[in-house]
C-alpha cells in the first residue's frame, strides 16, 4: 500500500536512492539492469518521462530519469532528442516553463528543464535569455526567490533559481550578499535550517539552503559544526537512515539530503558533491558540463 | 481470516459504489476522514456519512488504495478499458485518499474536456481532498486549471465598470474569486504557513480577478484579523505584503491607463473627471494612508506578541 502511494514519484525516488549509494561508494550494490529496464519503458511518445510504467509523463520524472541513467552511463537506453524535444515544448512565450502539458508554470521547471538539457548537452535548445528573464522575475526584494513572479522566497525555490542561474551562467545577476543573509537566518539555534522564516528545521533543508550558498559562493555563514551535529542528530541509530527532524521516521529522500549535506560541509566519508545537480562531482566532470559558482 | 482475490475485488467495488452513493445522497459533504478502525465489523460497509462528513474505516485501505491504483493503471496502460462513469468513480475515491496522484487528476482533466465532468464537480473534489491534505501541490495545480477552463469561456464577462466605484469583476467571476478565497482560508488555517494555499492565492488575483483594485482592498481588509491571530505565519503576511505592492502598482497608473489595461470589450474609455488631478492626489494619500495602517498593524502585533520573526520580516 506504501509502495501504490508512493509510485507517483517513483523514479524520483529512485533517483534519490541511487544518488545517496553512489555518494557513499555503493552504487554497485543496486540492480543496475533491473533499473535500466524500468526506466525504458516509462518515455512516452512525446518524448517526456513518467514516474512510472503507466503514469503521466512530467518535466520532473524526465530529470530524474536522466540523472540516473546519467549516473549509469546509459542514456542511451532511451531517445535523447525526444528528451529535448518534450522539454523544448514546455517552453512558454514568456521564457517560463510548463511542467507538463497540462500548463502549470513554477520555477521548479524551469529548473528541471535547464538541468536536463545540460546534462545532455542540449542547452541550445530553448530560449536561454527568455528562461533567465522570467526566473529573474521571480527574484524578491528579500533576494529571494518564489515559484512563479510574486510569489513568497521559499528555500526549495531558491535553489532551483539558483542552480538555474549557474547553469546559464547568470549568477551575477543575483545580491550575493542579501540572499546570503536570508539563507543563513534559516538556521536555528538547534543548528538545523528551516525553509522560511518560523517554520520548524527540517533535513532537507541542511541540502536546499546550503547548496544555494555554495552556489553564491557563502558557505562559510553558517555555523557548520552546529548543522552537522543537527543532521548527524537526524540518523536514525537502528536502520541508519535520515529523518526530517530527530526521532520522526526515516525516508530515502531525507537519507538523501541529510548525506548531502554532510558532503557540502566536507564530511570525508562521502565523495564531494555538486551543490547544482546533486549528483557526485565526478559525475557532471565527467560529462563536461560547465558550471560557473560565485566566489 | 483469508479472502480470495474474488471476494477482495466484490468488496472493493461494493466500497468504490458506497462512496459513489454517498455523494449522491449527501451532495454537501464538506469534510473527508480516515477513521481508525483495525478490523472490518462483520458486513457493515467502510464508508460513514454522518451529517456533512464522509469517514472511511483504515482496515479497508489496503485493500482499496492498491485495487482502484491498479484499475486505473489497466486502463492508462490500454489493457482494460473503463467507461467514463466507472473512470468518475476510481478517479474519485482514488483522489480522496491520495490527491498527489497526478495522473489521476489528468485523466480527470480529460473527463472534463470530454464533457463528463463539470469543472465544478472537480473544484469540489479538490477542495474535499483538501480537508484531508491542505498542502497537496497536485491537488492546488489541478484547481488552477479547471480555473482557468472555467473562466476562458468566451461567453463569461469579466469586468464590468461601475463609474464611480470604479471597473469592478463581473458577478460570475467575483463568486469564483470569492470561493477560491474561502478554500485558502480553511487550508491556512489547517497547516501553519502553508505556502501552496497562499500561492495558490495570490495566483488567483493575479489570474482570475486581474489584480482588481476593489478585490485587493476587500483582501486587505478581510485578512486582517487572520494574520493577528497567526502571527507566526510569514505566508500570510507576505500576502499581505503582495496586496500591497500590487495597490501601489495599480494606483501609480493614471486613471485612462487603468481601463486600458483592464480586459474591457467595450471600446469606451473611461473619460478623465474634472477632478482628475485631484484623484490622482487622493489615490496618493490613500497609499500612503494604507502604509500607515499596515506598520501600525504591525506595531500593535510586535508589542503584543513579542518575538515573532514574520512580524518583524513584514515591517
Amino acid at each position: 500500500m506504501e509502495y501504490c502511494m508512493s509510485e507517483y514519484l517513483r523514479m524520483s525516488g529512485v533517483y534519490w536512492g541511487l544518488t545517496v549509494m553512489d555518494l557513499m561508494g555503493q552504487l554497485h550494490r543496486m540492480n543496475k539492469d533491473e533499473i535500466l529496464e524500468f526506466v525504458k519503458p516509462c518515455q512516452h511518445e512525446c518524448g517526456g518521462i513518467s514516474a512510472s510504467i503507466g503514469h503521466d509523463p512530467h518535466l520532473l520524472y524526465t530529470l530524474s530519469a536522466v540523472q540516473i541513467l546519467t549516473l549509469y552511463n546509459s542514456l542511451h537506453v532511451i531517445d535523447v532528442d525526444k528528451v529535448v524535444e518534450y522539454v523544448k515544448s514546455l517552453q512558454q512565450p514568456d521564457g517560463s516553463f510548463a511542467g507538463d502539458q497540462w500548463g502549470e508554470i513554477d520555477t521548479r521547471f524551469s529548473f528541471c528543464a535547464v538541468a536536463t538539457l545540460a546534462l545532455l548537452g542540449r542547452l541550445d535548445a530553448v530560449d536561454i535569455d527568455k528562461a533567465v528573464e522570467f526566473v529573474l522575475s521571480c527574484m524578491n526584494f528579500d533576494g529571494g526567490f518564489g515559484c512563479r513572479p510574486g510569489s513568497e522566497s521559499h528555500a526549495g525555490q531558491i535553489y532551483c533559481c539558483t542552480g538555474f542561474l549557474a547553469i546559464t551562467g547568470q549568477l551575477h545577476q543575483v545580491n550575493a550578499d542579501l540572499l546570503g543573509w536570508w539563507l543563513c537566518e534559516r538556521q536555528l539555534p538547534s543548528g538545523g535550517l528551516n525553509g522560511r522564516p518560523e517554520k520548524l528545521p527540517d533535513v532537507c533543508y541542511s541540502w536546499w539552503v546550503l547548496a544555494s550558498l555554495k552556489i553564491i559562493g557563502r558557505l562559510h555563514w553558517i555555523d557548520r559544526e552546529k548543522l552537522e551535529h543537527f543532521i548527524l542528530a537526524c540518523q536514525d541509530e537502528e536502520t541508519g537512515g535520515f529523518a526530517d527532524r530527530p526521532g520522526d521516521m526515516v525516508d530515502p529522500f531525507h537519507t538523501l539530503f541529510g548525506i548531502a549535506g554532510l558532503s557540502l560541509l566536507g564530511n570525508e566519508q562521502i565523495k564531494p558533491v555538486n551543490p547544482v545537480f546533486c549528483m557526485p562531482e565526478e559525475v557532471p566532470r565527467r560529462i563536461n558540463v560547465k558550471l560557473e559558482l560565485l566566489n | 481470516m483469508a479472502e480470495s482475490e474474488e471476494e477482495i475485488s466484490v468488496l472493493i467495488e461494493r466500497v468504490v459504489k458506497d462512496i459513489t452513493n454517498a455523494f449522491k445522497k449527501n451532495p454537501d459533504i464538506d469534510e473527508i476522514g480516515l477513521i481508525p478502525c483495525p478490523e472490518a465489523r462483520c458486513n457493515r460497509s467502510p464508508i460513514v456519512l454522518v451529517e456533512n462528513k464522509l469517514g472511511i474505516e483504515s482496515w479497508c485501505i489496503k485493500f482499496l488504495l492498491p485495487y482502484v491504483h491498479n484499475k486505473l493503471l489497466q486502463y492508462k496502460l490500454r489493457k482494460k478499458w473503463l467507461e467514463q462513469d466507472v473512470l468518475t468513480d476510481v478517479t474519485r475515491t482514488l483522489l480522496l485518499l491520495n490527491p498527489d496522484f497526478a495522473t489521476a487528476w489528468n485523466v480527470r482533466k480529460e473527463l472534463v474536456l470530454s464533457g463528463t465532468i463539470e469543472p465544478i464537480q472537480d473544484l469540489y473534489l479538490a477542495k474535499l481532498a483538501l480537508t484531508k491534505f491542505p498542502k497537496s501541490p497536485e491537488t492546488w495545480i489541478h484547481r488552477r486549471w479547471v480555473l482557468q477552463k472555467l473562466t476562458q469561456e468566451a461567453s463569461l464577462p469579466c469586468l464590468v465598470n461601475k463609474g464611480s466605484t470604479g471597473v469592478e469583476l463581473s458577478e460570475k467571476l467575483q463568486q469564483i474569486v470569492q470561493e477560491e478565497m474561502k478554500v485558502c482560508t480553511e487550508a491556512a488555517g489547517r497547516y501553519p504557513s502553508n505556502y501552496n494555499a497562499w500561492s495558490h492565492r495570490i495566483w488567483v488575483l493575479q489570474h482570475i480577478a486581474k489584480c482588481n483594485v476593489k478585490v485587493l482592498l476587500d483582501e486587505l481588509s478581510s485578512t486582517e484579523n487572520w494574520v493577528s491571530m497567526h502571527i507566526s505565519d510569514h505566508s500570510g503576511f507576505h500576502y499581505r505584503q503582495f496586496l500591497l505592492k500590487s495597490l501601489l502598482a495599480a494606483r501609480s497608473l493614471p486613471n485612462n491607463a487603468l481601463t486600458t489595461l483592464s480586459l474591457l470589450h467595450s471600446e469606451q474609455i473611461c473619460s478623465l473627471p474634472k477632478g482628475e488631478k485631484d484623484f490622482q492626489e487622493r489615490q496618493k494619500t490613500d497609499m500612503s494612508h494604507l502604509c500607515v495602517k499596515e506598520l501600525a498593524l504591525c506595531t500593535d502585533l510586535i508589542e503584543t506578541y513579542t518575538g515573532h520573526e514574520a512580524l518583524w520580516c513584514h515591517r
